[in-house]
């Protein structure tokens, strides 16, 4: 079967490839990632998304293993997204002892079908000797007051995380059952407390009150505060278990997924065929010992091969294309194409340019070589998916850069972190969503590709 | 004594391929000890032995502790000299390729097998069986499916089972691990009918029976993921190839001559496909090994491929290094049971042309 017979056009292919439905739709895919990518180069921090990523400072204030805000329509549950409770002007000052007293009112309104999942006070403070201390008072929509506890607040940032105060919750529970005049019987969480009707034990909607006294020493001294419930849904993609929301990551990934499948697969690809067109158009010696190298890296295991090097040098994602490189150069493929090269060195046009002198690494390089790339174009396109997952396979295996986000590491964290088994599901299909039609636009092009400059396949 | 012409085909290609594999051996080591690695580890197992040696012996069971450090440093230079470690490097690499070679692979600095050895051959070999249980099933499922779906998909041919196939075949650009993430959720989180991975149930069923059938249980969503994977690609594939083969001339001529469809299928069709279909099973079958690192990760399968992740997780080096080596063993097995094949089924092999392949 003589594949380089084939007299083929760029603008020829684009033509059919455009008559196959599944290519369209393949490229529209392609294109779409080709934006989200160029998206998140241009208008997000994308050189700094690997140190933003791992600092979990950044993320505080987004909700904890969120899931997408569109699942809501599924649920048929309108789960609570953040709700802030911001500071405004004191609506009273007072003198209480020695100590200034200013008391700030906020009111936020709640119409969510659940509890959030979590409440934290974020809090800011600069003073001169007294450390301010801080009491909190919580009111609900039917009237009742909780206290929430005092505290004192450092210098810089402090954050009170309600939530897990365990303390605090006995405590809470104890108020509601002297209230209620009966034990409950299983232990309530904070958010339950807060938010959830006693004796129904269904969510309360309305207007809820945070009263904030903070006493201070000096009239100078300063202290900002922000109160946020935390939603259990958030975004397009979610959030994981370090509060990072997810689209973020995903965006970050794309340039770096396309970028690393389609530069590995042209690189090996070319590097394949200068090597199979010097072996099949010299021969002898040198064809041999080309083919003999082909054969040891046959044996050479490759994944074993790539994590050894990634384990001993340390893992870094542009290392890992070179050493993919280096270890595909004298791929299988290679002798495919010299039996192309073999055939097209007997073509007149090619001894032609034997008879009028022209060098040999002239007619490799612009009488073989070109003629070899369209039938090749197929198999890099169907070869990128392939580099994508494995990138993603070694993130699964604990060889991730961390300088950088990439789908396979976040399937691997919310793998590693139990997501599949505590229903955790956005956090691992999003990302894989992403892998998956990735990988299938480079399927379904490359595919039509295949049948267009390989017309034999076609009458099938 | 004549011999006949196969065995020396296959005699010369064993040696060529024993060649290949020794060179495949000597650039992993090449590539493991540029960081200094096998040499550390060497040492390290040396001062072992020797403070092993200098603790157990009688002899010395009266010297002070700081006698006893400073005594197993001298015997461990000695040691180090005798066995040559203070030799250049490329004396010692080939002295390290002889030990992979012999399948002598050192100690394990942290992994212990499930015996409790801490040697890496002992871990290595207690870990096999499973892997060429697992892939090894896997690979063959997947061989019959395609041959089989494919034939009769090329008779088939344009129906709209065969355009279904066409379209569906992208799917296969998923690789089977990642299949199993998503059965995993499917079969054990949501639906709980099957376990997310591991060897048998805990505790393991005490009669040999039950013991089958748990590790079949087990076996059930890793193999599942691996059809899933090549259910489509494997089909579309096979297809094109017998429709290729079907395009023949000789194909005509036997279709004129009005020989049942049967017999023009296994003796002009399957007949003369056969070495490529072999080829492409054992490269399948090649392909596996590799891909059983990540997918017994994915269901904590207890074979080679987890061996290997906990010893990247320990960064277990001499078990990495001797996985390696195997997995090159393995692979080198495998084509060498290619070429008996070819030998087989190929007349211009069986005729002692094996050059011209």
């Amino acid at each position: 079967m003589s594949v380089v017979s084939e007299e083929l056009s760029l603008k020829g292919v684009v033509k059919e490839l455009l008559s196959y439905k599944s290519a369209i739709l393949g490229l529209i895919i392609l294109a779409g990632l080709i934006v989200l990518s160029i998206y998140a180069i241009l208008f997000t921090p994308f050189a700094e998304s690997g140190a933003l990523w791992n600092d979990q400072q950044v993320w505080l204030k987004y909700p904890r293993t969120a899931a997408p805000e569109w699942t809501n329509i599924f649920s048929g549950k309108k789960l609570p997204k953040n709700v802030y409770v911001n500071m405004s002007k004191p609506v009273n000052i007072s003198k209480e002892g020695t100590r200034i007293k200013r008391t700030y009112i906020s009111e936020f309104s709640f119409n969510y079908d659940d509890t959030p999942s979590e409440v934290i006070f974020f809090f800011n403070a600069s003073y001169e000797k007294l450390r301010p201390k801080i009491s909190i008072l919580w009111i609900r929509p039917d009237g009742e007051n909780l206290s929430l506890g005092e505290y004192k607040i450092r210098k810089g940032g402090t954050s009170i995380y309600l939530s897990n105060n365990l303390r605090l919750i006995s405590d809470l529970q104890e108020t509601i059952e002297e209230r209620l005049g009966k034990k409950v019987n299983k232990s309530l969480t904070l958010e339950d407390i807060l938010f959830r009707d006693f004796r129904t034990g269904d969510v309360m909607k309305g207007t809820y009150t945070v009263r904030l006294d903070v006493l201070v020493k000096n009239e100078t001294d300063r202290v900002e505060w922000q109160g946020i419930v935390y939603g259990k849904v958030y975004g397009l993609a979610g959030t994981d278990d370090k509060r990072r929301p997810l689209h973020l990551g995903l965006l970050w990934g794309a340039p770096i997924a396309l970028a690393f499948g389609l530069v590995a697969s042209l690189s090996i690809t070319f590097i394949q065929l200068i090597i199979s067109a010097i072996s099949g158009y010299y021969g002898g010696k040198v064809d041999s010992v080309i083919q003999r190298l082909t054969e040891i890296y046959m044996i050479l295991p490759f994944l074993p091969m790539l994590v050894l090097v990634q384990l001993l040098y340390g893992m870094n994602l542009w290392r890992l294309l070179l050493l993919l490189i280096v270890l595909s150069i004298f791929g299988t493929s290679v002798k495919t194409y010299r039996v192309w090269v073999m055939q097209l060195k007997s073509y007149p046009y090619v001894e032609a340019a034997k008879a009028y002198g022209a060098s040999n690494m002239r007619i490799i390089f612009l009488y073989i070589l070109p003629r070899l790339i369209p039938p090749t174009i197929p198999s890099l396109v169907l070869a990128v998916p392939g580099y994508v997952f494995l990138e993603a396979a070694l993130a699964f295996l604990g060889l991730s850069d961390v300088n950088i986000v990439t789908w396979g590491r976040i399937v691997e964290e919310a793998f590693s972190e139990g997501a599949l088994y505590k229903g955790y599901y956005h956090w691992v299909l999003m990302p894989s969503l992403m892998l998956v039609i990735t990988a299938i636009s480079f399927a379904l092009i490359g595919i039509a590709l295949d049948r267009i400059v390989n017309p034999k396949l076609k009458e099938m | 004594m004549k011999v006949p012409p196969v065995v020396k085909v296959l005699v010369k290609r064993a040696l060529i391929l024993f060649v290949i594999v020794l060179i495949a051996t000597y650039i992993t080591i090449l590539v493991a000890n540029v960081g200094g690695y096998i040499d550390d580890l060497k040492k390290k197992e040396i001062e072992f032995q020797v403070a092993q040696a200098v603790q157990n012996n009688p002899q010395y069971k009266d010297l002070s502790p700081v006698e006893k450090t400073a005594l197993i440093k001298k015997l461990a230079q000695v040691e180090i000299k005798r066995q040559g470690l203070d030799q250049p490097f490329i004396i010692r690499s080939f002295r390290y390729l002889w030990d992979a070679i012999t399948l002598d692979l050192g100690r394990a600095e942290k992994m212990t097998s499930d015996s409790g050895s801490r040697s890496v051959r002992v871990i290595i070999l207690e870990r096999l069986p499973q892997t060429i249980l697992l892939f090894t099933t896997a690979t063959v499922i997947n061989f019959f499916i395609g041959l089989f779906g494919g034939l009769s998909l090329s008779r088939k041919f344009g129906s709209f089972l065969d355009r279904l196939v066409i379209y569906l075949s992208p799917t296969s650009a998923i690789p089977g691990w990642f299949y199993g993430i998503f059965l995993i959720m499917i079969f054990y989180t949501w639906l709980h009918v099957l376990p997310p991975g591991g060897l048998v149930d805990y505790p393991p069923p005490p009669d040999p029976v039950g013991y089958v059938l748990s590790v079949l249980k087990h076996m059930i969503l890793p193999l599942l993921s691996w059809i899933v994977s090549n259910f489509f690609i494997g089909i579309y594939s096979n297809r094109t190839f017998f429709l290729l083969y079907s395009t023949e001339d000789y194909v005509e001529v036997a279709k004129a001559k009005g020989l049942p469809p049967g017999q023009i299928e296994r003796r002009y069709i399957l007949r003369p496909a056969l070495p490529p279909i072999i080829t492409q099973f054992a490269f399948a079958v090649v392909f596996s090994w590799s891909g059983a690192i990540i997918t017994e990760t994915v269901f904590n399968w207890p074979g080679l491929g987890l061996a290997y992740y906990q010893a990247i997780n320990l960064v277990d080096v001499p078990v990495i290094v001797g996985i390696t080596v195997v997995f090159g063993y393995l692979i080198a097995a495998t084509v060498f049971i290619l070429e008996i094949l070819y030998g087989l089924v190929d007349p211009r092999i069986k005729a002692g042309l094996g050059e011209a392949l």
